[in-house]
């Protein structure tokens, strides 16, 4: 079982909330088999272009992620960034006001004690383990850059004055190159994933995101807690949030990880 | 936007987008056609970058060289802003190096020097392109090359993550960019264009990644094989001066295009006074270089760029406004000439000055001593003639009438300027002139503020302006001779310390700065009788109405009637030449720029 929360804010210097997100959570039919999709984008560009972007990046995903039956379930994420970052430049195409819009976006999807996730740009995905956190998505930004190739420390790249330029996003090239998990996370009861994008990130510290979780618990307060805390620290940017906790791993699940774990550490 | 006008222009077709905005082909009530560069809206809500761009834009206009794309202009349409280039018909090198690869050693050598030559013009001049790349290079159907984009890339790559323009091509970006505390200057450039160099003579890029991460890696750790590896024809001293260009450390590499130019040499293969260049279809063309010898004077010429930016400035000033109603400015080049009427600067010994605080607008007003001063120069015929000048003492403020002080007035009085009467007021873009909407004494350029410019001048101000603040002040502007006596002091410099030329510690001119600064900033530049900013930072309105020829030996005080009154100083824009202190401009009393502010005096207090 996982229990999901999610907020949105437009923050206190912006003058349009450019964030997009949405989830799905099939319990019948044939979509349930494709797991619970949850995928969060943070759009950019002026005249609303990044609204429209992360709107469509994030409908079309969703729609693309369930509509293909067939291929695994990264190959289903991929496809599904692709088909947004196509529908994308497509629609900015038509206007002239739209025509350098574009987004980030980072998708999870949980099946049964699994989880996947594909990436672009900025936008985050942790997992919140007690009292740790850790990030699986990897930053596609400049200074994440500097980072990997040991120009700058990370503590250095938290006041870099260029943290807000990204490296690659949805809806810029007609080629895209996606983040994917190699190998899918295997989930235990009480972890929780944050997706966030940087008006959460860059405004509210890892040990204060632990607090917030280990105080409100449930999903949808974690969330609203989040944005209060990035607004109290100015909120310079938009602030989405979407948690899901896991709350409840099938006794199958149970036995097979043990079984994993046995046999992983026996090797 | 196909047949839509902006400004001037008929837009014709689209040339493409770019990080900063979108690009069309128009062409101009005249018939000219030029490359218009239509800002993005996003790009225009960072004001800073905005504000940036505009001071650089003055400086872009200046460039004038045949292996630069020229910025004609820069205006505001509605919510749009338009930098209208030449249009350069040709092809981009990275398409070029795309479709051929490498190229033959010869045309790759004559596209080097051409754009390193190009590169050190606009370095003299004082600036940097920080955007180098093939696409920012244009071959033309003759094998020219022409550089593209100066100043404006930059605009997109201080954007933010709001503009999806952010996207960085770290390809050809120098190591020291990766380190936000290390100054960008012009070896950076420099390694950016050996990088293009490599592509160009090997046809492929000097690393193999992709990933962003591990090109900065390259960039920052990893030495080139060197490119005559990969060109059979590249002589070694070619080779090497591209590996010293592409040092990790700047101080390692050449420390000017100059430098680099002269360590990759001669074309021998061409003759001394032609250059045979390959077209794109293998058809030579044999050009003579005399003409782009005399284009190319600028950056030959070792004079200071100060006096070499002369002519542009001046010309760009004042021809559209005064040639056309008839001036009469005869500009001399060498800047010269001027010295010959000028009696030298003795070395006299500071006065003992008389400093008092008017009770008005509580300004800092110093007592000029009655007596003879030398009035006028040789060097254009509107300075002419030199006179001894006898005048009464009187009281001259020390520092321009700042923001603050007109504010002041303002509250006191409830006064509307001409600028926020019309609702606009003159701003100089590019080389032109305009009429920018909003542009008032609170918004000098009809883009920034003055929040924060207390003790800066006021300027965009007209000639009405600075008289009703001097009436309120119970004081008057001052007679151009009271002007400059005070500037020039007893003996006739030059300028206001003397006879040596200006430089960034005397003055504000010369674009140095792009914007008017403090009042109370240069020191080392005031006048014989302690007045400050008398050249340079903002012209400034004196009473007499505008005449020519001799004048009344004492106390003169200008012609009874007249059109235009008479400007003093020079301004933040002007060269060398406008801020000598004989130099005399003069305008409508209603017109008013923000080039513009004055200073009062007053015979009594």
């Amino acid at each position: 079982m996982v229990t999901i929360g999610a907020a949105t804010h437009i923050g206190q210097e912006k003058k349009e909330n450019q964030d997009s997100y949405a989830f799905n959570q099939p319990e019948r039919g044939p979509d349930s088999a494709k797991g619970t999709f949850l995928v969060l984008a943070d759009g950019m560009g002026g005249h609303s272009g990044g609204k429209h972007a992360s709107i469509i990046a994030v409908s079309v995903a969703m729609a693309e992620y369930y509509r293909n039956r067939s291929d695994s379930i990264p190959v289903s994420l991929e496809k599904a960034f692709i088909k947004a970052n196509t529908e994308v430049i497509k629609k900015s195409q038509t206007s002239e006001e739209l025509k350098d819009m574009g987004s980030t976006l980072v998708a999870v999807v949980i099946i049964s004690d699994k989880m996947y996730f594909a990436n672009v740009g900025d936008s985050r995905g942790y997992i919140i383990d007690d009292n740790n956190i850790s990030q699986f998505t990897e930053d596609h930004s400049f200074v994440a850059s500097l980072v990997k190739a040991g120009a700058i420390t990370e503590e250095e790249a938290l006041t870099h004055p260029e943290r807000n330029i990204i490296t690659r996003a949805i809806g810029l090239k007609p080629e895209l190159k996606v983040d994917l998990s190699e190998q899918p996370v295997i989930l235990k009861e009480g972890q929780y994933i944050i997706l966030c994008c940087d008006g959460l990130h860059g405004s509210v510290s890892n040990g204060e995101i632990i607090k917030i979780v280990k105080k409100y618990k449930k999903p949808g307060y974690i969330c609203e807690k989040l944005v209060d805390k990035a607004n109290e620290n100015g909120g310079p940017d938009n602030i989405t949030v979407m948690t899901a906790m896991i709350d409840n791993i099938s006794l199958m699940s149970k036995l097979k990880n043990m079984f994993l774990n046995f046999t992983r550490s026996s090797k | 936007m196909i047949d839509q006008k902006m400004g001037d222009y008929t837009i014709s077709r689209s040339l493409g987008k770019g990080g900063f905005g979108s690009v069309w082909k128009a062409e101009s009530s005249e018939g000219r056609q030029v490359a218009l560069k239509v800002l993005h809206p996003q790009v225009l809500e960072n004001q800073k970058v905005v504000r940036k761009f505009f001071h650089e834009a003055m400086i872009l206009a200046k460039l004038d060289h045949p292996g630069i794309c020229r910025l004609l202009e820069f205006f505001p349409d509605g919510d749009n802003y338009a930098i209208v280039m030449e249009y350069i018909d040709g092809t981009e090198l990275k398409d070029i190096l795309r479709t051929t690869g490498k190229l033959p050693f010869d045309q790759g050598f004559s596209i080097a020097k051409q754009t390193l030559d190009a590169f050190q013009y606009a370095h003299n001049n004082g600036i940097l392109h920080r955007d180098i790349k093939p696409a920012n290079i244009m071959i033309t159907g003759n094998g020219d090359a022409k550089i593209m984009d100066f100043g404006i890339a930059k605009m997109s790559s201080t954007a933010s993550h709001d503009t999806a323009a952010s996207m960085l091509s770290i390809h050809y970006v120098p190591p020291e960019r990766f380190d936000k505390n290390s100054e960008v200057d012009a070896r950076s450039d420099l390694y950016s264009l050996a990088l293009v160099f490599y592509e160009i003579f090997t046809g492929g890029k000097p690393f193999e990644a992709t990933e962003t991460s591990e090109i900065m890696f390259w960039h920052l750790n990893e030495i080139p094989d060197p490119p005559e590896k990969y060109c059979e024809d590249m002589p070694p001293h070619v080779s090497n001066a591209i590996l010293k260009a592409l040092e990790k450390n700047p101080d390692d590499r050449f420390n000017d295009f100059k430098e680099f130019s002269d360590a990759l040499g001669h074309d021998d293969a061409t003759p001394d006074d032609a250059t045979v260049i390959m077209d794109t279809t293998g058809k030579a063309y044999e050009k003579a270089v005399t003409a782009a010898a005399q284009a190319r004077q600028p950056q030959t010429e070792t004079k200071p760029a100060g006096k070499k930016l002369f002519i542009p400035i001046v010309a760009a000033a004042v021809v559209v406004l005064v040639l056309s109603i008839g001036g009469y400015f005869v500009f001399n080049k060498s800047g010269d000439t001027a010295g010959d009427t000028a009696t030298a600067q003795t070395a006299a010994k500071p006065p003992k000055l008389e400093e008092i605080t008017h009770p008005v607008d509580k300004s800092k007003m110093i007592l000029i001593p009655k007596g003879e001063f030398i009035m006028g120069s040789e060097a254009y015929s509107a300075e002419q003639p030199v006179q001894t000048i006898h005048l009464n003492k009187y009281y001259i403020d020390k520092y321009l009438v700042t923001n603050k002080q007109f504010q002041k007035f303002v509250e006191k009085t409830g006064y509307q300027t001409s600028a926020e009467k019309n609702g606009k007021g003159m701003v100089r873009i590019g080389r032109r002139w305009k009429e920018v909407e909003g542009a008032s004494w609170k918004q000098p350029d009809g883009l920034s503020s003055i929040d924060g410019q207390d003790d800066h001048p006021v300027s965009q101000v007209s000639y009405k302006d600075a008289a009703s603040y001097c009436k309120w002040a119970k004081k008057n502007l001052p007679t151009e001779a009271q002007w400059e006596k005070a500037a020039r002091g007893p003996n006739g410099g030059m300028f206001p310390w003397g006879d040596s030329e200006p430089n960034d510690t005397m003055a504000n001119f010369d674009n140095i700065v792009g914007s008017t600064t403090p009042v109370t900033k240069y020191e080392k530049g005031k006048s014989f009788f302690s007045i400050h900013d008398m050249a340079g930072n903002v012209y400034q309105w004196c009473r007499d109405w505008y005449d020519t020829g001799e004048r009344k030996p004492k106390n003169p005080t200008g012609p009874k009637t007249g059109e235009e009154r008479v400007i003093k100083g020079g301004s933040f824009v002007e060269g060398m030449e406008s801020i000598r202190s004989s130099n005399r401009d003069r305008y409508e009393p209603s017109y008013s720029s923000f080039l513009f502010g004055f200073r009062c005096a007053c015979e009594d207090l």
